[in-house]
């Protein structure tokens, strides 16, 4: 269903705004291909800085979400609540590394880096976060889970594996 | 693997300043899985020290060349790294690829994804120089970056690798640096525990697997049937008793570097002496009580 209420019929969306043609609904599927013909005439006839506008708004140059202090802070507190919100399983690594790292849990700029990458949606950035730890814990263990991991600890645990036998040695590593 | 280029934050950002990743699908080496894993992990966190590229968000460039992976290969690599984990705005996605068997299939998942157009604009699939010239749109000119396409497929310069590389020891070390003091083990206060500190007290999340947790219960269960074979009847055992959890806690002290922490208003402190001889007397005698009323 378009969103004028169209239900069947032609089903094609004349929008006249092509920057963010996913906002607009097109059901019928024969439509869509007069559709995409449609897009493609109404490029064609875009001057060059009109069309790099529309690539840049579609490649999300043009949503850089405004970040004031405000903004930002009622976001980190709504993610704080979603955190809590997740099932201890799903948060068992965040909860650890802030268990041992209890300054992590205050740490604005983890939540912030998990709000943008998420365009501001606290859910899912409360789920990243969640995620990115348990990646960590999976990956790098409990001892490196509260710390930045460097450069030497992506070495090192693949130095541990190589010498458990069962990889390739460090040779391959660093020479390749 | 970090120095074959199979995945890698180019040197210039686009002129949106989005910055641009380019992973060499064709050169990931999945049969160590896990590494891999970790290495793909650490080229994102990247992305922690760089707020401006967390407010843009990244372009993908996935070279695929003409490389299919066993399907049992990929299925334990998706096991092991979750995409969801991935903690930057994707921008768009370009997928070059050189191969028929790979244009069947990412022309597939294209028609899957048909009915999303937002995903469809950001889903860019094609040969390098399809590729190339799309990029060229959005501002992101390769013959700029230490990536080329030549000849159907990607060529990174390996110098810009190595000068990204010491780009981030760099910033590890002054990482490192700055975090020396908290890991001195005469400090009485840390910002967290050593993998050699013991932690003390009931929390709620189990403490079991830390290692120096491990650490110390081995060493008890070490000591503990000296322990079982003093009488407490004499005092001198009961002495004996003392300098052995003494010995213990010097043990840990002096040769293992180690504190014994307590978490108090969400800080890190040293446990007193008499307290830490307190937990190991304990530790020794429940764990003596256990052995002898099972020998019974």
């Amino acid at each position: 269903m378009t969103d004028n209420g169209d239900e069947g019929g032609s089903g094609i969306m004349h929008n006249s705004c092509f920057c963010h043609p996913w906002r607009k609904t097109v059901v019928s599927i024969e439509a869509r291909d007069h559709t995409d013909a449609d897009l493609a005439a109404d490029m064609n006839a875009l001057s060059f800085e009109q069309r790099q506008a529309m690539e840049d708004d579609i490649h999300g140059v043009s949503d850089i979400i405004e970040e004031t202090p405000e903004f930002v802070k009622e976001k980190i507190i709504e993610m704080r609540e979603e955190l809590n919100k997740l099932s201890s399983r799903k948060r068992h690594a965040w909860d650890r590394a802030s268990f041992l790292r209890p300054s992590l849990s205050e740490d604005e700029r983890l939540y912030l880096m998990c709000l943008r990458a998420r365009r501001f949606r606290p859910d899912d950035a409360a789920s990243l976060l969640a995620a990115y730890y348990g990646a960590k814990l999976d990956l790098f263990g409990e001892n490196l889970l509260p710390h930045r991991i460097t450069w030497n600890d992506v070495s090192r645990t693949r130095r541990v594996s190589s010498s458990m036998g069962s990889f390739f040695g460090l040779e391959l590593f660093t020479s390749s | 693997m970090f120095r074959s280029g199979m995945y890698q934050f180019l040197p210039k950002n686009d002129r949106s300043g989005r910055a641009v990743a380019i992973t060499r699908v064709s050169h990931w080496d999945l049969s160590d899985y896990k590494a891999m894993a970790r290495c793909l992990w650490y080229t994102d966190s990247v992305v922690e020290d760089y707020p401006d590229i967390q407010q843009r968000g990244v372009v993908s460039i996935a070279d695929f060349g003409r490389w299919i992976f066993p399907p049992i290969q990929v299925l334990h690599f998706l096991a092991t790294y979750p995409m969801e984990a991935t903690p930057f705005h994707d921008v768009c996605n370009h997928i070059l690829y050189n191969d028929s068997a790979l244009d069947i299939i990412f022309r597939r998942l294209r028609k899957i994804l048909r009915d999303d157009n937002r995903m469809r604009m950001r889903l860019h699939l094609g040969s390098s120089l399809e590729n190339e010239y799309s990029l060229r749109t959005y501002g992101i000119d390769m013959s700029r970056q230490l990536c080329t396409f030549e000849g159907g497929e990607s060529h990174i310069q390996y110098d810009g690798i190595e000068e990204s590389i010491r780009k981030r020891q760099q910033l590890d070390d002054e990482w490192n640096q700055s975090e020396e003091p908290y890991r001195d083990p005469s400090s009485l206060t840390a910002l967290f525990p050593n993998p050699q500190d013991i932690i003390m007290g009931r929390h709620k999340l189990s403490t079991v697997t830390w290692s120096g947790n491990v650490l110390y219960h081995k060493v008890i269960e070490q000591n503990v049937h000296r322990y079982i074979a003093l009488q407490s009847t004499t005092a001198l055992d009961r002495i004996e008793k003392t300098f052995m959890s003494l010995e213990i806690l010097h043990l840990f002290r002096n040769q293992y570097k180690a504190r014994f922490l307590s978490l108090k208003e969400r800080s890190w402190f040293v446990v007193d002496d008499s307290e830490i001889q307190k937990k190991i007397s304990t530790s020794l005698r429940t764990l003596a009580r256990n052995i002898t009323s099972k020998k019974k």
